[in-house]
C-alpha cells in the first residue's frame, strides 16, 4: 500500500498533495419493535487526493486502490483550472506516527450471535414495559476504521480507531398523545461500553411512560439548569461552532467580534476543544489533514482565547493549527469541526445551583441543537419545574433558545461533575454528518432562557 | 453485476434483489465570496438483499471486484434476520419521464457564474458574504430481482445553492436560496436579488410581544412544518403504530383547505424517477386531500405489513436498506398571492427560515422553533426583523387553522411550496 500511494505522490505539480486511503468495516444491530430489522456488516474502502496549488482546492476520490494515480491528475488538472491567487496554506514538518486503538475490550472479538442478543436483552426490557409501551428501537454499531494517510510534505500516518455504542429509544403511546424517551452511550474505549445499561433501559421506559402524563411547558423566559448531557449540547451549539475558523476566516466584520481578550461569560467560564482525549468519541490524535490534535482553549476564564482551525484558515488568520480538520470519509473534503468539547468543571454542588430559584426549570437529556452562529436552539429530553428551590412535576416539549453575545454572559453557575456525553450520533455541518464528537460539562446554571411553548 | 447473480445461483439462493448504484458528483464551491474547491466525486456500490428460509439478509460493498464476501455477509445476516412478509416484485410496466440531459455542465461555466455573481456583489457595494455551490452530477441505478424483473436508470442532477452572510445592526443575518433540475438551470441570477432584499429589511429590528397571533410560514421556513406530516405517513412509523395518522386513512387530519400530493412524475424535477428502489412504478398521488388522508408512503415491506399496495416510495442508498419517503412533495397553491397575504396582515409574524426544526417530539407533530430570520408586520408593512424569538405548536392542529396560501411558489429540492398563512399560532420573545 505504502509504496503505492508514495509513487502516486511523485506525480506532485502542484503546491501540495495528500493522498488518504480509508477502510470501514461496520457491524449494525438494529430491533425496531418486536422485529431485528438488520443485523449484518458491510465494508466500505476508497481513497481520495487533495490538491493545493495558488489559492485553490482540486480534490477526487476513488474507489479502487487502482484509480489512485488517475485521481493524482484529476485533483491537481482541478486545482489549476482557475486563475492563481496567493497561497493561503499552513506547511508543516514531517510527522511519522502510527495510531491505534486504546480498546479493552475489543468488540470484533465478539460474534454477530452475542451482539444480537444483547441488544435483544435491552430490547425485550422496553417491549415488556407496559401495556402503553407501543414500540422500540434499540440499534447496537461498532466501526472500525482504518486510515492511511501521506502528503508531500512527507507526512505518513497509519491510523486504526474502533468506535462501539449503543443506543434505546421507548415510544408510549396513550389515544392520540405518542411520547418518546432515550438514551445512548458510545465512545472508543471498547465493547464493555454498551454492557450493562439494563437499569438505564428501565429508566428510558419510565421517562417515556412519565412523559405521557406530563404537561407541555409553558412558553417564557426561565432560569435553567442544565444537566450534563444538554449542558454538552449547548456549548457545542452556542460557542463550538462560532469558534471554527472557517466562519471568520474571510470576515473582517466577524473577526473582529471574534477578537481574541473578548470577554464573552463569567471569570469561572472555561471552554475547551480537545482531540487528543483517547476513549472519547471524538478523539482523533491526527486530523484528516495530518495535524496532530490537541487541546485548545476557546474561552478561558470568560475571555475568548482560541478557535478551532484547518491549514488553510489558520494561515488567512496567521494562527497556529489545532488539528480540528476533519472529513466524515473520504468521499469528502476536510473542514474545520469539533471533537471533544467541553465546559471545564467548576466550584458548585448540586444544591447550590438550586439555591434561590424561584420558578426555573431543571433541564435534562438533549435530543439535538442548532445554531446560526449568534442565535441557537437545543432541546431537552424532559424537564422539571423548580419552585422556591425545590425540583417539581415533569414537563415535555422544552426547546430553548439562545444568544451568543448574551447567554454565555448569563450562566451564573457552573458544577464539579464534569461528565462526557459521546453517544451514536454525532454533528453536522456542509452536508458531511454525523461525525464522531463528544460534548462535555458539569451541570450548569444559565438566566433568562427563552423557551417556546403554548 | 453478473458476478454477483452467478455467485448468489451458485450458493443455491433463490430469492434475492442486486442493487448496484455508480454516482459521480462534481461541485464547484465558492466560500467567503471566494472560489475555494473543485471536485471530482465518483462511488460505485451494491447492496443485496436475500431472502433464505423465509429470512431477510442484508450487505453492501463498494468493493465491487470482491463480490464473495459481500455474499457471505448477507448470508450471515440472514441467519438473524427478520421474518420476511413481501416478495420481490415480478418485472413491471415503466412509463419513461425526463429525468436526464446530455448537456453536461463545464466547470470553467460554473466558474464564470460565480465570479460574475461576486461581480455583481461588489456592485452593490455590499459587505455580504456569499457561499456558492454549483453541482452537476449523474446516478446509474440498476436493479436486478430473482422474479425476472431487470431495469435500469440513468439520472443527471443540476443543482445551485447561494448562501448570504452578514452583520448587521439587527445581529447576524442568513439567507439562502437554491434551484435544482434535471436538466441545465436558468435564471439563475433572481437567487442574488432575492438574497439582497432579504438582507435589506433584516437591516431594523422589531419587538414583537409574546402571544398568539397570525403567523405566515414562506416556503422555506414551511419545510419545518411538513416534515411531522411526512413522518406521519410513513410506512415505517404507521406499521409501529406510532404515527399519530395510523388507522386514519379516509378520515379528516387537516383542514379542508389543505391539499397534500406525491408526485415522482413531475418533468425535469429533482424526485422524478420511473420506479423506486425496489423497482415499483412510481406515481401522482394524493396523501392529503382536501383535508382527508388519502395514501401513506409505502416500501415493500411496510406495505406488506399493512396489507397494502406498495407506493412506489421506497427510498434507499446503496448501503442501507429501502426506507418510505416522498418522491415530489407538492402542497396545492392557493388564490392569493404572498404580498396580498403580507397587505392584508395587521399584526403579525412573516417566517422565512428557522432555526431548530425537527428537534421536538415531531412524531406527535408538535414544533418549537426559533425564528432564525422572520419579520413583525403591523397594518400589512413590514416593519423589521424579529430576533430571540420561537414559535411553537402542533402541526395537526395547526394545519387546521389556515386562513390563506399564496399561487405563488418556490421549488425547493423535490418539494414545490407555497406561502402558508396561520390564525393563532404560541409566539414567545422576551418581550412579555
Amino acid at each position: 500500500m505504502e509504496s503505492i500511494i508514495k509513487k502516486a505522490l511523485e506525480l506532485q505539480e502542484v503546491e501540495y498533495l495528500d493522498i488518504r486511503l480509508e477502510e470501514t468495516t461496520i457491524t449494525q444491530v438494529v430491533f425496531n419493535g418486536n422485529e431485528l430489522e438488520n443485523a449484518g456488516t458491510v465494508k466500505k474502502k476508497g481513497g481520495c487526493v487533495r490538491a493545493y496549488h495558488k489559492g485553490n482546492f482540486g480534490f477526487a476520490t476513488f474507489n479502487r486502490v487502482e484509480e489512485i494515480e488517475k485521481a493524482v491528475k484529476e485533483a491537481q488538472r482541478l486545482a489549476k483550472l482557475s486563475e492563481a491567487k496567493e497561497s493561503e496554506f499552513t506547511l508543516l514538518k514531517p510527522v511519522k506516527d502510527v495510531i491505534r486503538p486504546k480498546v479493552k475490550d475489543d468488540p470484533r472479538n465478539h460474534s454477530l450471535e452475542e451482539k444480537v442478543e444483547l441488544a435483544r436483552n435491552y430490547n425485550e426490557i422496553i417491549l415488556k414495559g407496559n401495556d402503553k409501551i407501543q414500540s422500540s428501537n434499540v440499534k447496537y454499531e461498532d466501526r472500525h476504521v482504518k486510515i492511511y494517510f501521506y502528503s508531500t510534505e512527507g507526512t505518513e500516518l497509519d491510523i486504526e480507531r474502533i468506535y462501539c455504542g449503543i443506543s434505546f429509544v421507548s415510544y408510549a403511546r396513550d389515544g392520540s398523545n405518542v411520547q418518546w424517551a432515550f438514551n445512548s452511550f458510545g465512545d472508543q474505549r471498547g465493547f464493555q461500553t454498551v454492557l450493562n445499561h439494563e437499569t438505564d433501559v428501565e429508566e428510558v421506559v419510565k421517562h417515556s411512560l412519565d412523559l405521557l402524563k406530563a404537561e407541555k411547558v409553558e412558553g417564557g423566559v426561565y432560569t435553567v439548569i442544565l444537566d450534563p448531557r444538554i449542558a454538552g449540547t449547548f456549548i457545542h451549539e452556542a460557542f463550538g461552532h462560532l469558534s471554527e475558523a472557517d466562519h471568520m476566516a474571510r470576515n473582517e466584520k466577524l473577526k473582529a467580534l471574534m477578537k481574541p481578550g473578548t470577554r464573552f461569560g463569567p471569570d469561572f467560564l472555561n471552554v475547551i476543544d480537545d482531540g487528543s482525549l483517547e476513549g472519547e468519541r471524538g478523539y482523533i490524535g491526527y486530523d484528516d489533514e495530518g495535524v496532530k490534535a490537541r487541546k485548545t482553549y476557546l474561552i478561558k476564564e470568560g475571555i475568548l482565547v482560541g478557535r478551532l482551525h484547518s491549514r488553510q484558515t489558520a494561515a488567512l488568520m496567521g494562527e497556529e493549527v489545532t488539528g480540528n480538520a476533519r472529513a466524515l470519509d473520504f468521499r469528502f473534503m476536510p473542514i474545520v469541526r469539533m471533537t471533544n468539547t467541553y465546559i471545564d468543571r467548576g466550584d458548585k454542588d448540586f444544591e447550590e445551583l438550586l439555591e434561590g430559584i424561584d420558578k426555573g426549570l431543571y433541564v435534562i437529556g438533549a435530543l439535538g441543537g442548532q445554531t446560526e452562529l449568534e442565535m441557537f436552539t437545543f432541546s431537552a429530553e424532559r424537564a422539571y419545574l423548580i419552585e422556591k428551590g425545590k425540583i417539581g412535576k415533569m414537563v415535555r416539549d422544552v426547546v430553548l433558545s439562545g444568544n451568543v453575545f448574551e447567554t454565555l454572559k448569563n450562566i451564573e453557575a457552573i458544577g464539579k461533575d464534569l461528565t462526557f456525553h459521546g453517544g451514536l450520533g454525532g454533528c453536522g455541518k456542509a452536508g458531511q454528518s454525523p461525525l464522531p464528537v463528544s460534548t462535555g460539562s458539569p451541570h450548569i446554571r444559565i438566566k433568562n432562557v427563552v423557551i417556546g411553548g403554548r | 453485476m453478473e458476478k454477483f447473480i452467478d455467485i448468489l445461483r451458485k450458493k443455491g439462493l433463490e430469492e434475492f434483489e442486486v442493487y448496484l448504484e455508480e454516482t459521480e458528483s462534481h461541485p464547484v464551491t465558492f466560500e467567503q465570496n471566494e472560489l475555494q474547491s473543485l471536485e471530482s466525486k465518483v462511488e460505485t456500490g451494491v447492496g443485496l438483499r436475500i431472502i433464505r428460509d423465509g429470512r431477510l439478509g442484508f450487505s453492501s460493498t463498494n468493493d465491487i471486484d470482491k463480490p464473495e464476501e459481500v455474499v457471505d455477509f448477507a448470508i450471515e445476516s440472514s441467519k438473524f434476520g427478520e421474518k420476511v412478509e413481501f416478495q420481490f416484485p415480478e418485472p413491471q410496466q415503466y412509463q419513461s419521464y425526463q429525468i436526464f440531459s446530455n448537456e453536461g455542465w463545464p466547470e470553467k461555466e460554473r466558474i464564470e457564474i460565480g465570479r460574475s455573481f461576486l461581480e455583481k456583489l461588489r456592485e452593490f457595494g455590499s459587505d455580504i458574504k456569499i457561499d456558492m455551490e454549483l453541482v452537476y452530477a449523474r446516478q446509474r441505478i440498476s436493479i436486478v430481482n430473482s422474479k425476472g424483473l431487470e431495469t435500469h436508470l440513468e439520472r443527471t442532477r443540476y443543482f445551485f445553492g447561494i448562501s448570504g452572510f452578514t452583520i448587521t445592526e439587527s445581529g447576524f443575518v442568513w439567507v439562502y436560496e437554491q434551484r435544482g433540475s434535471a436538466k441545465p438551470l436558468t435564471g439563475l441570477e433572481d437567487t442574488l436579488e432575492k438574497l439582497i432584499q432579504k438582507l435589506e429589511l433584516a437591516k431594523k429590528v422589531a419587538k414583537v410581544k409574546s402571544g398568539c397571533m397570525k403567523v405566515i410560514f414562506a416556503p422555506q421556513a414551511l419545510t419545518c412544518l411538513l416534515y411531522p406530516i411526512l413522518m406521519g405517513v410513513s410506512g415505517k412509523l404507521v406499521a409501529k403504530k406510532i404515527s399519530p395518522l395510523t388507522g386514519k386513512l379516509d378520515e379528516k387530519v387537516l383542514g379542508e383547505n389543505i391539499t397534500i400530493l406525491d408526485d415522482g412524475t413531475i418533468p425535469w424535477h429533482l424526485g422524478t424517477v420511473p420506479f423506486d428502489c425496489e423497482g415499483i412504478p412510481v406515481s401522482k398521488k394524493f396523501l392529503v386531500e382536501k383535508g382527508i388522508l388519502r395514501n401513506y408512503l409505502l416500501d415493500l415491506k411496510t406495505a406488506a405489513k399493512l396489507n397494502l399496495t406498495p407506493t412506489g416510495n421506497a427510498h434507499r442508498r446503496y448501503n442501507t436498506l429501502p426506507t418510505p419517503n416522498i418522491n415530489n412533495l407538492v402542497l396545492e397553491p392557493g388564490h392569493w398571492t404572498s404580498n396580498e397575504m403580507i397587505r392584508s396582515l395587521d399584526y403579525g409574524i412573516i417566517v422565512h427560515s428557522v432555526i431548530g426544526a425537527g428537534q421536538s417530539n415531531v412524531i406527535a407533530g408538535d414544533f418549537s422553533v426559533n425564528i432564525g430570520l422572520g419579520f413583525l408586520v403591523e397594518k400589512g408593512e413590514i416593519v423589521g426583523r424579529v430576533k430571540d424569538t420561537m414559535v411553537a405548536g402542533n402541526v395537526y392542529d395547526c394545519f387546521k387553522k389556515v386562513y390563506a396560501i399564496s399561487r405563488d411558489t418556490e421549488t425547493l429540492g423535490s418539494y414545490i411550496l407555497p406561502y402558508v398563512a396561520f390564525d393563532g399560532l404560541s409566539v414567545t420573545s422576551k418581550e412579555q
